[in-house]
């Protein structure tokens, strides 16, 4: 029922999404059947082409989609142009392996007779070969629709849009009801796809002409409309991940509370919106304020001058029953409490992003740089374990714990790195099967607390409040502590390019009001 | 048209399959090519309609080299006819005689001619025209495939065993047929075939051809009575009576076999002499063979002036089975 209403509330979005995914499948495929039917046919032409170009086809297979997105990235940015050539990418093997072996397992007394008859190749072509090898391919091309479908909700990761935006927003969000509006519609439309092409491949032979030549009409008809340029005025993009782009405190609420002007919001991997950024393709992205790539691509990030974001200091989150079974635990956490400001952490996340350093290194040398023991390292049976999120601060921060907890007492520690997202590693903590993590006072308040708006709205800005709040709380409710915060704050932050941001003499984010349009 | 080898050799996937083949076929020749499995008959065969292409050696058509022929319009001219028919399995049987009258450029008032023409001359039945090549028994596609191939009436017509795949009875039958088309009669034809009777009947020339060389190239007759290679002599062994029973048909005699009671198997049969039809019984059934009867007909002709040349013939040659004979 609670999807249902789900649906009613956005049932335009819905559709529309669904109609751009649909556009988005079909003008990929029909690139895809255009050119790899032809491909098709040129490697059942020529001996020996067959093996290598299917088997770089095969690789391309095989690369797992993000990997492709992001591979493409520096050559044609972001938005629909690399999402078409990703999915067109794809659709290519089916299609051209289909083709292939369509055309040569024919019998080859029928291509026997038609030599022998004086067919040109043209004619043999047209007449024979490619209409009975048309159920075959035929089979390809259902393949290759599907596999669209499916991959096409990847593409909401560079700004193309499609279904993926409420796939990939209900899972920052942890709403069912969202991935779902987004999941059923996408796979109702690859059965939809198979379902019709199923039907065309029975008339294969006898419509195989009609069906390649007005693909081929769809193909230069959808790129003729869509990528003529527009002579519209274009606003400035600041590209952000589903989470920030849909959640209470963020963008909507944040153009808001600072009566920015007109930005498009283009959906990003938060992974790629960095690099994107540096690239151009955007020109503001709402990141993550301690992202070891704000250094390494010179990007500054613009003060929350109006104190919009609440505060996402990070502490160590620990459940009150550990604590009482080894209570040296808080004088251990007492020696690095507030030693970790931002801008360290952005290093360490740097040394480890872009350096390739390994995490339990630069722990280390963090530490002994703050004149740490760092000596002692433990195996075997732990007797506390240590959780962490799957992205690279969390991996460092566990790894920082450990070698403060085995140096300082006689405790050997286990780890547990990698847990995908705060419900995942909030429920390992609440089940002991970890007796510790690092967490953020800001989830803690949003995501683990789910605290009504009209209980947070009026504290949002201040911190003490806030933290005071948090705690007590989630001893109340979890009987979890949350120990003395480590210094910074990984916040969201907007940033933009330093030497933009210098030229347009922007520093605040209330700066941003004088944006100029390009 | 004449079609001459000259010295032809061809190498497929490394192995030679012709080898220094030199052949000569007069316009309106009927030849049949025999020989055991791989030894390059059909190769032969797709020399000429350009196939395939000679490593050494040439074709020539008319005196011209078959190079200097514009090859698709050349294969208008050249009927084919092969074994697994290869009919066009998406187009109807209308389509598929028509393809060719199509790519040579001919109207539609005028395929629809040729069309009914070749009904007749086929015995196919016009509601075949519009079904496809799998609603065709196997007798049927054949003959689509063989009015495909006569479809522009080219004077030069290449049969690949065309027969091969049909049932022995009903293989007889279409076989008779066909030797009994008219449209045949001018045309230059080269058979490929395993069977001797059929090619015996066939042709004026078999041309046998060993591990890719022409051994002997003759009349049916003396390829079976003089053959001129161990190879020869093994293929048509079995087939003898079978070949002998066909001329004695030409020769318009009517052969009929009477078994003995005692007779083992009719493989054993027949011995020799003129004699009257008692005599012959007799000793028929005291070597416990199977008599071979041959009526002479008061118009009979061609191959033997007589009986008796007929089983001296055979005679000499079987000389290690016994021939019974009797007239009436």
């Amino acid at each position: 029922m609670e999807w249902l209403q789900f649906w009613k509330l956005y049932q335009q979005e819905i559709l529309l999404q669904s109609g751009h995914h649909f556009m988005l499948s079909l003008w990929a495929l029909s690139l895809a059947v255009v050119a790899g039917v032809a491909l098709g046919i040129l490697l059942a032409k020529v001996q020996g082409l067959a093996t290598p170009v299917l088997l770089v086809l095969g690789m391309i297979q095989t690369l797992p989609s993000l990997a492709l997105l992001g591979f493409l990235l520096p050559f044609l940015g972001l938005g629909i142009v690399p999402a078409l050539v990703a999915l067109f990418l794809y659709a290519l093997l089916p299609i051209v392996r289909n083709t292939y072996t369509g055309i040569v397992g024919i019998a080859p007394p029928i291509i026997e007779a038609a030599l022998a008859m004086g067919m040109p190749p043209a004619k043999r072509l047209w007449q024979v070969e490619l209409p009975l090898a048309a159920p075959v391919i035929f089979g390809g091309i259902r393949t290759a629709a599907v596999i669209n479908v499916g991959v096409a909700t990847l593409c909401a990761l560079i700004a193309a849009g499609g279904l993926g935006e409420f796939i990939f927003r209900g899972i920052a969000l942890n709403n069912a009801a969202m991935i779902w509006s987004g999941a059923v519609p996408a796979a109702l439309m690859a059965l939809a796809f198979d379902l019709v092409l199923g039907v065309l491949e029975k008339f294969a032979r006898t419509i195989f002409k009609a069906f390649l030549l007005s693909l081929c009409g769809v193909a230069i008809g959808f790129t003729l409309w869509k990528l003529t340029p527009s002579l519209a005025a274009k606003t400035p993009k600041i590209g952000m991940d589903a989470e920030f782009k849909s959640r209470a405190d963020g963008w909507q609420a944040l153009k808001k509370h600072y009566s920015l002007g007109e930005f498009q919001a283009v959906e990003l991997d938060a992974g790629l919106m960095y690099q994107a950024l540096a690239q151009d393709q955007v020109e503001l992205i709402g990141g993550y304020s301690t992202d070891g790539r704000i250094a390494a691509y010179n990007l500054q990030v613009l003060e929350d001058d109006k104190h919009f974001f609440p505060p996402y200091e990070a502490c160590p989150l620990v459940s009150r029953k550990t604590l009482a079974k080894f209570p040296d635990l808080n004088s251990v956490f007492e020696r690095i409490a507030g030693k970790i400001p931002d801008s360290v952490m952005q290093r360490l996340n740097y040394e480890v992003d872009k350096l390739q350093h390994n995490p339990r290194e630069v722990a280390q040398r963090f530490l002994a740089g703050l004149q740490l023991n760092t000596q002692i390292v433990r195996e075997g049976k732990p007797d506390l374990v240590i959780g962490g999120k799957k992205f690279t601060e969390q991996y460092i921060l566990a790894e920082i714990f450990k070698c403060l907890i085995e140096n300082y007492t006689p405790y050997t520690v286990g780890l547990k790195g990698g847990l995908g997202g705060t419900q995942i590693a909030f429920e390992a903590l609440l089940h002991g099967e970890i007796d510790l993590y690092p967490e953020y006072i800001g989830t803690g308040l949003l995501v683990l607390l789910n605290t009504p708006p009209e209980v947070y709205q009026p504290i949002l800005h201040q911190r003490q409040q806030v933290s005071r709040l948090v705690a007590d709380q989630c001893l109340q409710r979890f009987d979890l502590v949350w120990l003395p915060a480590l210094g910074f704050s990984n916040s969201y932050a907007v940033m933009m390019k330093k030497d933009r941001a210098k030229a347009l003499k922007i520093s605040k984010i209330s700066d941003l009001i004088k944006y100029p349009k390009n | 048209m004449n079609i001459v080898f000259e010295a032809v050799s061809k190498r497929l996937g490394g192995t030679l399959v012709l080898h220094d083949f030199s052949l000569s076929i007069a316009s309106g020749e009927k030849i049949a090519l025999m020989g055991l499995s791989g030894s390059g008959k059909t190769t032969a065969l797709k020399l000429i309609n350009g196939l395939l292409q000679a490593d050494t050696g040439q074709i020539t058509l008319e005196g011209r080299p078959l190079a200097s022929y514009p090859i698709y319009r050349l294969r208008h001219q050249i009927g084919y006819v092969i074994q697994q028919v290869g009919l066009f399995p998406h187009f109807t049987v209308r389509q598929n005689i028509a393809v060719v009258p199509r790519l040579a450029g001919w109207r539609k008032p005028q395929i629809d001619a040729r069309l009914a023409e070749l009904l007749g001359l086929l015995r196919l039945d016009e509601a075949l025209l519009d079904r496809f090549p799998h609603q065709l028994s196997g007798g049927q596609a054949q003959r689509v495939g063989i009015a495909r191939a006569l479809a522009v009436d080219p004077p030069v017509l290449l049969l690949d065993e065309p027969f091969a795949a049909l049932d022995p009875i009903y293989k007889a039958e279409i076989w008779a047929e066909f030797l009994e088309l008219p449209a045949l009669r001018h045309k230059t034809i080269l058979l490929v075939s395993h069977d001797a009777t059929e090619s015996a009947t066939f042709a004026q020339k078999i041309a046998f051809l060993h591990e890719g060389k022409l051994v002997q190239i003759d009349s049916p007759l003396n390829i079976l009575l003089q053959p001129k290679h161990p190879t020869i002599e093994r293929f048509f062994n079995p087939h003898r009576l079978e070949v002998a029973m066909h001329f004695v048909k030409l020769a318009n005699l009517v052969p009929w076999l009477l078994p003995t009671e005692a007779a083992p198997s009719t493989q054993k049969l027949v011995f020799g002499g003129e004699h009257t039809f008692a005599q012959a019984w007799r000793k028929a059934e005291e070597s416990r063979a199977t008599l071979l009867c041959i009526e002479h007909l008061p118009n009979a002709q061609p191959f033997f002036t007589t009986t008796t040349q007929l089983w001296n013939a055979f005679e000499a040659y079987w000389q290690s089975q016994k021939v019974a004979f009797a007239t009436h």
